[in-house]
């Protein structure tokens, strides 16, 4: 099954085996119709920052000769070529108009589905509850909801 | 200054729903034995000691009825020796760890009926 590694820029305490325990890094799963509600949103979201981004730029460029255009076009092209890192995917989302804190409420639902056995996200083998996810960083929750959106959900790595 | 109730309790990770004003708690010092010693000429001084024997954590709720209850419950009293309590309360954040459910609870068959649980395990750590 398809998975993304993140480590936690702030570790966070989790119980395992007994004992409270710092864990610094989280595995996330691919989605499966379980959590296809939550994704949805993230989708929804994230396609609609997309669209508002080509709106803008398509704007942007009205009365520019179709020369300077076809420069643009290329000098973006050899942008993209560059992997889009999580932080930039969320800045984009952000800054074109999609709902972070529906995108987060999402995250926080996809992420603790499932059960012990068929978890959705581990923390440290600890499958991922409601008060260790409280417990993340910003920073972290931002990154992963980037990283998410990279690695299951945006196949044309392009806004 | 404000009294201590309704604390958020998480064990394993997870969230808890209790019957409110339910807890009950004992950090696990240990009792202290006081015993006296004769100095002579009427005077008495005093020897304190720590009964180790005692020195384990308590910890007890009280839960509604309902199989999500009683499926976690008994998790808990399977998960021996490998349980975490974790109790936030008005300013304070207290861990209990290595936790076994000591008694044996009883799932009632009643609409206002409840089920005790009692932990204990290694002192506080605050």
């Amino acid at each position: 099954m398809k998975s993304f590694t993140y480590d936690l820029k702030m570790p966070v305490k989790i119980a395992s085996q007994g004992k409270e325990v710092e864990a610094v890094s989280i595995e996330v799963f691919a989605p499966t119709n379980q959590v296809m509600v939550d994704v949805g949103v993230l989708d929804f979201e994230f396609n609609k920052a997309r669209k508002n981004a080509i709106k803008e730029s398509t704007e942007m460029v009205k009365g520019f000769s179709v020369e300077v255009i076809e420069k643009i076009q290329s000098k973006e092209k050899d942008e993209k070529v560059e992997k889009l890192n999580p932080t930039q995917v969320v800045k984009e989302m952000s800054m074109n108009g999609a709902d972070l804190n529906r995108c987060f409420f999402a995250l926080k639902n996809i992420l603790t589905a499932g059960n012990k056995e068929r978890p959705v996200c581990l923390v440290d083998n600890e499958k991922m509850t409601a008060p260790i996810f409280d417990g993340l960083g910003y920073d972290d929750t931002k990154n992963i909801l980037g990283e998410y959106i990279i690695s299951f959900l945006d196949t044309s790595r392009s806004m | 200054m404000l009294g201590l109730v309704d604390g958020q309790v998480i064990i394993n990770n997870q969230n808890i729903a209790l019957v409110p004003n339910s807890v009950e708690r004992r950090y696990g010092r240990g009792e202290t034995t006081v015993a006296t010693q004769s100095l002579g000429a009427g005077n008495v001084d005093t020897v304190h000691s720590v009964d180790n024997t005692t020195a384990k954590s308590y910890f007890k709720f009280s839960m509604k009825v309902t199989q999500e209850n009683i499926d976690a419950v008994d998790a808990w009293k399977l998960n021996l020796g490998a349980n975490v309590i974790r109790y936030i309360g008005t300013d304070s954040n207290e861990i209990y760890e290595q936790m076994s459910v000591i008694n044996d609870p009883t799932y009632p068959d009643s609409n206002d009926a409840v089920i005790e649980v009692e932990f204990e395990g290694n002192p506080l750590i605050k």
